[in-house]
């Protein structure tokens, strides 16, 4: 059982993956936090401490990477998963060498979703 | 995924859309006006770049693949790797027409007809790429990248999505609003109702203490119809504690009751605010219009717009769109002159058309202006004249402000050549009609050469309205305080009667009077009592029109809980509703637009 923080600036997005990831989990995780900027983000994270974060790319305030940074500072433990548009292979490269630990691109598949976030939980899938 | 989950992911892919379509719009007229403006180009390309990511996750194949397109010329352009040329501007727009035709599709659950090959291959162009045949085109990806076999696989299961995505659609139109307007209403927390505000209660919960920024939820608007009739209920039954109060004089009972007299206003107030959604939710449609007719026009026109984030009852909100629209095209139309007539004239080239939104006491003002060629009072008597409407005799008396109200009148706005002498006129009654229903008013101000100014003046919300509590005979009536302009003693030889109708001589004028109790035939039983007082005449207007009507006695002004009528009082004519007094007995609610 995870507790998994989604950030991504659409509302639509954030519905979508609380969907894959308790259905797709059959209600082994558990979204308990939702973020749609990297404000909210930090914040959400040194609140609720998740085991978990999903990360959109781009949002209004900043790129998801600085968002990555910067939980990474608070939490060198963290684990994020990038969620991107395909495409943007580049900055799902310069995610990872700042600490995201896998990416998913969208449109997210349940399938692939959960092998990520297995992998990035460090459980066997 | 199952079927409902796409329905429910529907409902909430739908509206978002439509919000990034809707800013898509205002930032492309944004930068129209400055091509090089590198902020706005990041945030659309960003919103575009949302939109696909939306889209390709319910499988919306084609609103995927169109702004995949526009997103690889936002991305050269802000890049400065292509250069925004005259027609690039137009293409993105239709794009953004297309791609709120394929929402409204998918919203309402219809074939999704449109094509955007045609339009995909001209944004292709736009960026100097070799636009490819059309059949190749149906690739949602792009040519320099070919699928790897999963994104195939992918591709074919977005297709099933897609299939299944139309399908609850169909299923839902079945039954549009239903499920939630009626038979499961206030399940929020907790039934089955609660996945589709899930996000709602989670995210909000933790952040209960943290207020940086605000947490919005997504509620059916018949959700607050339901807590505004029960406050209504709440408020009714509070009055009758009082008049229970009033009888046994207990002061302890008196105290508890200004407490929570008190607490009911403040939870009045509160639900009025939860039903107001900020204006800019219709003037952000706006700049797009107005660009359009602008150019369609030929005239050069700058639009501002302020007060965007002011505050209107949902139900309004709907309503004055149409209104809007009207006075705006008008204002551009009519209003504005050409460029080269405006140099004559010694103005700017550029006119100014202006939207704006105000809060003036238990008002909300919309007002509409222009500088362009303004209304002229003396051709719009003549006419008004040869048309019937109004003698010599009262031309020469008439003032600016009543003069301009002679255009709202249907005879007026349906003679097409008035039009151009007026600089406004057609559709105007419709305008005026439209206002009046929700107990809006229209005022005009105008000067000839400088310009015109329409404004809206409307309540704040449409539950509670603030009435005067009349008595004709032993019946009460409420009249919503709006209607009446003034109040006058009725001196009995001052009525005379022309054509077997009376009339009463007022502020010089002449306007019949209206007599509830014949006109209703009211139990007159308990007549006699009223025989003996002064009696009062109400003085309405509407449009051109005004009338006055006898009461005999004032009760007072309140604030009242419009109940609509139901049943087989549905369709009296003559009232637009009725409400419930503390001692339980019901009143009706006059619609004055009706008795004049």
């Amino acid at each position: 059982m995870a507790k998994i923080l989604v950030v991504d600036d659409s509302k639509f997005m954030r519905l979508t993956l609380r969907n894959l990831l308790e259905k797709g989990s059959k209600g082994q995780h558990q979204v308990i936090g939702e973020a749609a900027n990297v404000e909210e983000a930090v914040e959400q994270y040194n609140k609720l401490k998740p085991d978990l974060v999903t990360m959109d790319m781009i949002m209004p305030e900043a790129v998801g990477l600085e968002a990555v940074k910067r939980i990474v500072a608070c939490d060198p433990s963290a684990k994020v998963i990038m969620v991107s548009a395909m495409g943007q292979e580049k900055i799902v490269q310069e995610s990872i060498s700042v600490g995201a630990k896998g990416f998913v691109t969208k449109p997210v598949k349940a399938e692939e979703l959960m092998k990520v976030v297995g992998q990035a939980l460090g459980m066997t899938v | 995924m199952d079927e409902s989950d796409l329905s429910q992911f529907k409902e909430v892919f739908v509206p978002e859309a439509r919000e990034y379509l809707a800013a898509l719009n205002t930032a492309l007229v944004e930068l129209e006006k400055n091509l090089a403006n590198k902020d706005v180009l990041s945030d659309i390309f960003r919103v575009a770049h949302t939109l696909k990511g939306m889209a390709a996750t319910m499988g919306f194949d084609k609103i995927t693949h169109l702004t995949h397109k526009m997103e690889d010329v936002f991305d050269k352009l802000r890049k400065g790797e292509a250069s925004a040329k005259g027609d690039t501007l137009d293409v993105l727009f239709e794009c953004l027409d297309a791609l709120s035709k394929l929402v409204d599709e998918i919203d309402t659950g219809a074939e999704a007809k449109s094509d955007v090959e045609r339009l995909v291959a001209r944004l292709a162009a736009l960026i100097g790429e070799e636009g490819p045949a059309a059949p190749a085109a149906a690739e949602p990806e792009e040519p320099g990248a070919p699928p790897a076999p999963e994104e195939q696989a992918a591709g074919e299961e977005r297709a099933e999505q897609a299939d299944a995505a139309v399908q609850a659609g169909q299923d839902e139109s079945a039954s549009p609003d239903d499920n939630l307007a009626g038979s499961r209403p206030f399940e929020a927390p907790g039934g089955a109702g609660a996945k589709q505000d899930g996000i709602a209660p989670a995210a909000a919960a933790p952040e209960a203490e943290k207020k940086t920024k605000t947490t919005h939820v997504r509620i059916n608007t018949s959700y607050l119809d339901v807590v505004m009739n029960l406050v209504g209920e709440l408020v009714i039954s509070k009055s009758q504690l009082e008049q229970i109060s009033g009888r046994h004089k207990i002061d302890e009972l008196t105290e508890t009751l200004q407490e929570f007299d008190r607490i009911a206003i403040d939870l009045q107030e509160a639900v009025l605010k939860t039903r107001m959604v900020s204006v800019s939710q219709v003037f952000d449609r706006y700049p797009r219009m107005v660009r359009d007719l602008a150019r369609k026009l030929e005239k050069d026109i700058e639009f501002e717009i302020y007060g965007a984030d002011i505050g209107i009852d949902r139900l309004l909100l709907d309503e004055i769109n149409e209104p809007l629209v009207h006075l705006l095209r008008n204002a551009i139309d009519h209003g504005v002159e050409l460029p080269a007539a405006r140099e004559k004239k010694g103005k700017l080239r550029k006119g100014k058309v202006t939207l704006g939104a105000r809060r003036e006491r238990g008002f909300i003002l919309i007002e509409v202006s222009d500088d362009g060629k303004g209304l002229d009072p003396v051709l719009i008597q003549k006419k008004a004249v040869s048309l019937g409407m109004i003698t010599e005799e009262q031309a020469r008396t008439m003032s600016n402000e009543d003069t301009f109200g002679l255009i709202c009148d249907s005879r007026f706005s349906t003679a097409e050549t008035i039009t151009d002498i007026s600089g406004r006129g057609v559709g105007m009654d419709a305008v005026k009609t439209m206002i009046e229903s929700f107990n809006g008013r229209l005022a005009i101000r105008s000067q000839k050469g400088a310009g015109s100014s329409f404004v809206l003046h409307l309540p704040l919300s449409l539950a509670i309205i603030s009435a005067l509590m009349v008595r004709v005979k032993n019946e009460i009536y409420a009249i919503p305080l709006n209607n009446i302009t003034e109040i006058v003693p009725l001196s009995p030889d001052s009525v005379k009667s022309i054509g077997g109708n009376e009339v009463v001589v007022f502020r010089d004028r002449v306007i019949p009077l209206i007599r509830l109790d014949k006109k209703l035939g009211a139990n007159t039983r308990a007549a006699a009592r009223a025989e003996s007082g002064t009696q009062y005449v109400l003085v309405f207007e509407s449009g051109t029109k005004s009338a006055g009507m006898v009461v005999d006695n004032f009760l007072g002004r309140k604030e009242i809980v419009v109940k609509t009528l139901t049943g087989i009082v549905k369709r009296a004519r003559g009232f637009s509703g009725a409400t419930i007094l503390g001692d339980g007995s019901v009143v009706l609610i006059l619609d004055i637009s009706l008795w004049i």
